[in-house]
């Protein structure tokens, strides 16, 4: 299934983010949402949306004391 | 997506099963079904909605209908069963195409009369692909996949209903022709990550400022008092804004009202000149056949004219042989009398021979005189007589041109003036003084709206650089504290990727918008192709932008019609922009569309979509005229016929 134009220009819009820190969250944030969409919004899992954000912010930790070694 | 074929099952008064096929083509990708009213036309509108997406669909039942999934049990099919206690089977199918997969979803329901209430005992919903041998294969996550080809968010805008063209042509529609931009392309997901991160964001704050000592602590609530703040002000700032479209949205509804209104008052205006010009007309009509009927009178003698001409041909043949006479004969003699000298020179006295004769020829005159001045007068009068014939004649001929002119001024004017009556049948009856005080107070509150907006953003930018400086003092004391720097970590990215998210939320929002907005004025151009000289738009707040050849507004000047033309040319726009390219399915087409616009749409109609499925009201929506229209693109023609006895609908193909 091709990509339709309205995702397409989303994606553009999307690789534009320079910091991969951000582009990651706020991809798997989107797609957590996109998973929960016909849902109703009190079963939304917010927990799920801070463990992404301490995952990147882990990994930004590790890569800093990696560097400071 | 294509349709193929939709079953029915005791579905409303569907007794047993019934299908209808869409053998749609490229060149006829039309399928009619025609019914009247209370036919079962829109239970097909529903029972395609059901197919598709099931238990989301019923409350839009309950809402729009007022009926709940199991008011839609066949009624003769719940009471074959009553004795038994069995339950009956209601079941919608709709098998379709996509992408060259062929597939069956089908809803289905078991339900009991119990009492006065129907139970439902089981329902079943099911998604299976199916291949040319028979063979199916049960697709799983149905709601994921039909998300996917034609997500329920945008259902609106492939299959609906007259009255939802009529209804997004009214003004206050741009809250629904923001969402459905918002909704056709996913512009919701971004949104509501946005709030998931900023919730995040709030979270890791609320943290840090537990695990955070002294003035690391201080700061940190400072911090944190001022993202609350600023959480605030924005608040406040969207509430103006959403203040500030219903604002515009009141101002929009009572400046058409007020606009109608003068247009009432023009059109009332004009009412009255009609009026007593058309009394004026009447008067001269009726003197003029008054005169008619004198002058005709005189007119009518005319077909004596040639017996005139005739006696007054034998009079004038007589006068030239003197047998009439004239007068000069008679003073002749008198004067010869009198001198006593005949013209030859013969003189003589009275009493003689010759004053004898010639006083006997003056008696024999005399005496012919007095019979020949009545054939004088006679003759005369003929001619008179003439004359008025004639005359009568040619003003007959002037007065039945009058009078025809005037009967044709007439009847026109009573045509204007039976248009004028149907227009001013459905005018506003608001008071103009107060609907214009109305309209002050409105556009005063919006002024005092916008002033305090720029109040608060204001006060927003002011409190972004506060952030920024706490932010800076908050990293530095957070290195002295391990723990709370690993919180501030978090806070910052979960902030940033909301902020970034946002930014691009807002960046697709308004391509999305502008793409909607082309998309809507080449199908309105299409559908009115007159209007071409309008600039047609939907403008950053949602409203339709319709701007005249000087860039004045000029929306108020669409007619009805129009208005609808432009209000489906944003629902087919928005179909488009899905790229999903579902058949388009619209109960009643017609129904609520102005006459100016019905022949220009149903042209337009087989083109807004590779297959188009209308159901529709025999005589006002489908005759001879839409027939003309539509018939050669189309593919089948179903017609639904009712049983009152039975309460029971058969489908015939027509």
């Amino acid at each position: 299934m091709s990509l339709p134009k309205s995702r397409k220009k989303l994606l553009n819009l999307f690789i534009q983010i320079k910091d991969e820190a951000i582009k990651k969250i706020i991809s798997e944030v989107v797609s957590l949402e996109n998973e929960y969409r016909s849902s109703s919004a009190v079963n939304f899992p917010r927990k799920r949306v801070e463990d992404i954000v301490d995952s990147e912010a882990r990994l930004i930790e590790f890569k800093q004391r990696e560097g400071e070694q | 997506m294509k349709f193929e074929k939709l079953t029915l099952e005791n579905f409303s008064s569907y007794y047993g099963k019934h299908t209808i096929e869409f053998r749609t083509s490229e060149q006829k990708p039309m399928t009619v079904i025609v019914g009247g009213s209370g036919n079962g036309k829109t239970s097909i509108f529903d029972a395609i909605n059901w197919a598709l997406y099931g238990s989301q669909y019923e409350p839009v039942l309950e809402e729009q209908n007022e009926k709940s999934i199991t008011d839609y049990v066949n009624e003769t099919a719940l009471r074959d069963t009553a004795q038994s206690g069995d339950g009956v089977e209601m079941a919608c199918s709709l098998f379709f195409e996509h992408e060259g997969k062929h597939y069956r979803i089908q809803q289905a329901i078991f339900a009991k009369q119990n009492k006065d209430k129907i139970e439902i005992s089981d329902r079943t919903s099911a998604l299976h692909e199916y291949s040319p041998s028979g063979n199916f294969t049960d697709i799983p996550h149905v709601e994921l996949f039909l998300n996917e080809i034609l997500p329920s968010n945008v259902r609106d805008y492939f299959l609906f209903n007259g009255d939802r063209i009529n209804r997004l042509a009214l003004p206050g529609s741009s809250k629904e022709i923001r969402d459905g931009i918002y909704r056709v392309v996913d512009l919701e997901l971004l949104q509501n990550g946005v709030q998931h991160l900023l919730d995040a964001a709030k979270k890791f704050r609320r943290n840090t400022k537990e695990v955070s000592k002294g003035e690391v602590a201080e700061v940190q609530g400072q911090y944190t008092t001022a993202h609350e703040d600023l959480e605030t002000l924005k608040t406040r700032l969207a509430g103006l804004a959403d203040e500030k479209v219903a604002l515009e949205e009141n101002i929009e509804v009572i400046g058409n009202k007020f606009s109608n209104y003068k247009e009432t008052a023009e059109l009332q205006k004009k009412r009255e000149h009609l009026q007593t010009a058309s009394k004026a007309k009447e008067a001269d009509l009726k003197q003029v056949i008054a005169e008619i009927r004198s002058v005709a009178a005189i007119a009518s003698t005319g077909i004596i004219l040639d017996d005139i001409d005739h006696l007054e041909k034998v009079l004038g043949e007589k006068r030239k042989k003197g047998e009439i006479p004239s007068s000069i004969s008679e003073s002749l003699l008198r004067d010869i009398l009198e001198i006593r000298k005949c013209i030859c020179g013969t003189e003589f006295e009275k009493g003689d021979d010759v004053y004898q004769e010639l006083s006997r020829r003056l008696k024999t005159e005399i005496e012919k005189q007095s019979k020949g001045q009545d054939l004088m007068d006679l003759f005369f009068e003929l001619r008179t007589t003439k004359s008025h014939i004639r005359e009568a004649q040619s003003r007959l001929v002037d007065l039945e041109k009058k009078r025809s002119n005037l009967e044709k001024a007439i009847a026109e004017t009573h045509k204007q003036l039976e248009n004028l009556n149907q227009k001013l049948a459905g005018a506003p009856d608001e008071d103009i003084a107060k609907l214009g005080a109305r309209l002050n107070e409105l556009n005063s509150d919006l002024t005092n709206i916008k002033l305090d907006a720029q109040g608060i953003q204001e006060k927003i930018r002011h409190k972004e650089e506060q952030i920024q400086a706490l932010k800076i003092k908050r990293d530095e004391l957070g290195v002295q504290q391990e723990i709370v720097r690993k919180q501030q970590l978090r806070d910052d990215l979960a902030q940033r990727s909301a902020e970034e998210l946002q930014r691009i939320f807002e960046k697709f929002a308004e391509d999305s918008r502008h793409e909607v907005e082309i998309l809507t004025r080449e199908e309105f151009y299409k559908f009115m192709p007159t209007a071409r000289s309008l600039s047609v738009g939907i403008d950053a707040e949602f409203h339709y932008d319709v701007k005249d050849q000087n860039g004045n507004p000029a929306l108020q000047q669409l007619s009805n019609g129009q208005k609808q033309a432009l209000s489906l040319a944003y629902i087919t726009s928005i179909s488009r922009v899905s790229e999903k390219n579902p058949p388009l399915v619209i109960d009643m087409p017609f129904g609520r569309l102005d006459e100016d616009v019905q022949d220009n749409i149903a042209t337009r109609l087989p083109d807004l979509a590779s297959q188009v499925i209308l159901l529709m009201l025999p005589g006002s929506e489908w005759n001879d005229h839409t027939q003309s229209i539509l018939k050669n693109r189309t593919s089948d023609i179903y017609n639904l016929e009712f049983d009152e006895n039975y309460r029971q609908t058969t489908v015939k193909k027509g």
